[in-house]
């Protein structure tokens, strides 16, 4: 079994935080080192399907990008300002 | 004509006189409408050169041929005019009621000339117009304005209206249309203040008639069939909290303007946020005619001080009074908000202003003996009471009301003034968005995101992800969003529907439904190339006008503290924004010259010459 040797946090935002798996929606998960994005969401339940913006230490990424260590991962759903 | 009315009215005020004219079909189809008419009218009959307050400037208020057509967010109508506050050209627009009833009214638009010698508003019914005395209007806020207007006129009518900045020249006075929709930005307010036009009032019976009617209804159906499908898969962030949901996003990339732009991240944000916003002060949602997403938000607050009713606040407002200003407030944020509303000015520059004068005053450059009261950052009391003076143009109010550029440049510091073109920025910080500071140095009215939205490419819009850093490849996906903007904005349609639901929804940001909706509508048969052409035209031809009035590459710019500071916190941190670099490949895009001005052969390609 890989060791689960890096830890992320995750923040969750308005209907994102029904997949958080506790109460708390700003959270930490432990990962594999080389584990990616993609990981993150099947680990949360997050349906390929669902419409979300995925940022990874306040930059936009695709959801291949493989997590370092002390990433913050954040989730929300598509949102317009103007 | 179908879609279109195919008439314009002008409306001398100097001489009371109104004419009716015909709109050429070749003009309708070139330049869409809207926005597009509006540059067309500017290019043709004002001198670029001209005082924004004289008698010499034109206002053109223009729908476009999709405006009351029952597309969804065809609500939108667009004021152009040469802003006092920049002496660029204004492209403000807003939605509601009143732009379909303008065009209920009979007319396309209405193009207002020359100066009133005494107050007076603009009354037309059912293509019937007529100039009346609105001398007992003058002095009324715009709410009381509105109220006297509709007893006078028709209950159902609809108004868009100056208030007291408007009639005092604060140079971002705004025109307020149903109470509470503005036309917000560079001071247009100003100029019909400068007319001695308090408002304008319409109402209508005129129904607009389709050149395929089945063709565009069955469309419509199904637009609106996939928009719903899509919201039963996940509610629209703008239908749950409205615009001031973007505080949470901005934080999180780091880009949320804080301190008047010395940093991008706020503690306080969740206190500003929509969520906030949503629980703590909204009464209902409100939309916009023929809107299905309903981002307005009817709101009270019963905090002592700050109480009251309205509408309101935007992202943008939140950014400017709110993190800008370091107030974490909501309740005194939405009060400002609904004073703005009341006097008729502009939120973004007002908030952006009082932020700077802050900075002044911790700096040592400004006394609060001039200001007359203390002004420290977060000061909440502080931010009502000088958005109150600035309306009546009271005290230091009328220093605010030239807005930040010519405040800080009165005390030798313009640098701490926050713009482009002498207009403050919305709120999104281009150190840690690179595109967005390409938008505000090439908008044609100075700091706006509204002409182009790179938010969408790189914050949070389109399904492929964009990195918010690189500065390189942004030109070229600038300029396609600024050219989907002059299309959207001249056809008359609201950015918040368009771009997701209207088009490819890839970087190209082709726009395959606003094809279909203009075509069943106006019978116009555009083709998609000629459509985006007419997109890059209302930009060339905007530059036109721009580069006439002396604009050029060195007004293209940014504050050092954006393109020479490295961000100083939070997920942007050690960045600045690369505008030079992005602007080299920008005017290759648009095929101008390294100055910025339009090639002489651009413009016979775009038939401008």
């Amino acid at each position: 079994m890989t060791p689960l040797n890096i830890e992320i946090e995750v923040r969750l935002y308005n209907e994102m935080k029904g997949f958080a798996p506790g109460e708390q929606t700003d959270f930490k998960v432990k990962t594999t080192e080389g584990s990616t994005v993609a990981d993150i969401l099947n680990k949360l339940k997050i349906p390929s399907k669902t419409e979300h913006v995925v940022l990874l230490n306040g930059r936009r990424v695709i959801e291949s990008k493989v997590l370092k260590a002390d990433s913050v991962l954040v989730l929300f759903p598509p949102i317009s300002g103007g | 004509m179908f879609g279109w009315k195919g008439k314009v009215l002008f409306v001398n005020l100097s001489t009371q006189k109104t004419e009716e004219t015909t709109l050429d079909p070749k003009i309708a189809k070139d330049y869409i409408g809207g926005r597009g008419l509006g540059i067309y009218y500017l290019n043709k009959l004002l001198d670029p050169t001209c005082d924004p307050l004289s008698s010499e400037n034109l206002l053109v208020m223009a729908t476009g041929p999709l405006t009351g057509t029952g597309a969804p967010t065809g609500a939108r109508y667009m004021v152009m005019t040469k802003s006092p506050l920049t002496g660029a050209i204004t492209c403000s627009n807003s939605g509601g009621f009143f732009p379909t009833e303008l065009k209920r009214s009979g007319y396309d638009a209405i193009v207002f000339e020359g100066k009133s010698d005494k107050p007076v508003y603009l009354w037309i019914e059912n293509g019937k117009a007529e100039l009346r005395s609105a001398v007992h209007l003058w002095g009324k806020d715009t709410h009381k304005t509105t109220d006297m207007l509709l007893s006078e006129t028709d209950k159902k009518a609809r108004v868009a209206c100056i208030g007291p900045a408007g009639e005092r020249g604060v140079l971002f006075a705004s025109i307020m249309n149903d109470r509470h929709r503005a036309a917000g930005r560079s001071g247009v307010g100003a100029v019909m203040g400068s007319k001695n036009l308090k408002a304008v009032v319409v109402k209508g019976k005129d129904r607009i008639v389709f050149a395929d009617e089945e063709r565009f209804k069955s469309f419509n159906k199904d637009v609106l069939n996939r928009f719903m499908e899509g919201v039963k898969k996940a509610p629209l962030g703008l239908t749950t909290n409205g615009t001031a949901g973007v505080v949470m996003a901005t934080q999180n990339f780091g880009v949320l303007p804080t301190k008047n732009w010395q940093q991008g991240t706020f503690d306080g944000w969740e206190n500003i946020d929509g969520e906030r916003l949503t629980k703590d002060f909204l009464v209902k949602n409100s939309a916009c005619f023929g809107c299905p997403i309903g981002c307005g938000r009817k709101t009270k607050v019963e905090e002592t001080g700050f109480a009251g009713e309205g509408e309101g606040p935007e992202y943008e407002t939140i950014y400017a009074m709110g993190s800008n200003c370091m107030i974490d407030n909501l309740a005194a944020i939405t009060k400002a908000n609904y004073l703005c509303n009341e006097l008729g000015m502009d939120t973004i520059t007002m908030g952006a202003t009082i932020a700077c004068a802050m900075e002044l005053v911790e700096r040592g450059y400004l006394s609060e003996d001039e200001v007359g009261r203390s002004l420290n950052w977060g000061d909440d009391q502080a931010l009502v009471e000088l958005i109150r003076k600035t309306g009546l143009r009271e005290g230091f109010g009328d220093r605010l009301a030239e807005g930040s550029y010519k405040m800080a440049s009165h005390y030798d510091h313009p640098e701490l003034s926050m713009v482009s073109k002498k207009q403050e920025f919305p709120g999104y910080e281009p150190r840690g968005a690179q595109a967005m500071g390409l938008a505000y140095a090439t908008s044609p009215i100075g700091g706006s995101h509204m002409r182009g939205d790179p938010a969408y490419f790189e914050l949070f819009g389109v399904p492929e992800p964009v990195d918010p850093h690189q500065w390189q490849g942004k030109a070229r996906l600038t300029k396609s969003i600024q050219d989907l903007s002059a299309i959207i904005d001249s056809a008359g349609l609201c950015i918040f529907f368009a771009v997701r639901n209207l088009t490819d929804q890839t970087l190209k940001h082709r726009p395959e439904g606003i094809l279909e909706y203009l075509n069943s509508a106006t019978g116009a048969d555009y083709t998609l190339d000629e459509l985006m052409q007419a997109g890059e035209r209302i930009i060339t031809a905007e530059r036109l006008f721009l580069s006439k009035a002396g604009f050029s590459r060195k007004d293209d710019s940014l504050p050092e503290r954006l393109t020479n500071d490295p961000m100083p916190v939070g997920p942007a941190k050690g960045l600045v924004c690369h505008l030079q670099e992005m602007l080299n490949e920008y005017y290759k895009e648009q095929n101008w010259t390294e100055d910025g001005l339009p090639t002489q052969d651009r413009l016979n390609e775009l038939d401008l010459g």
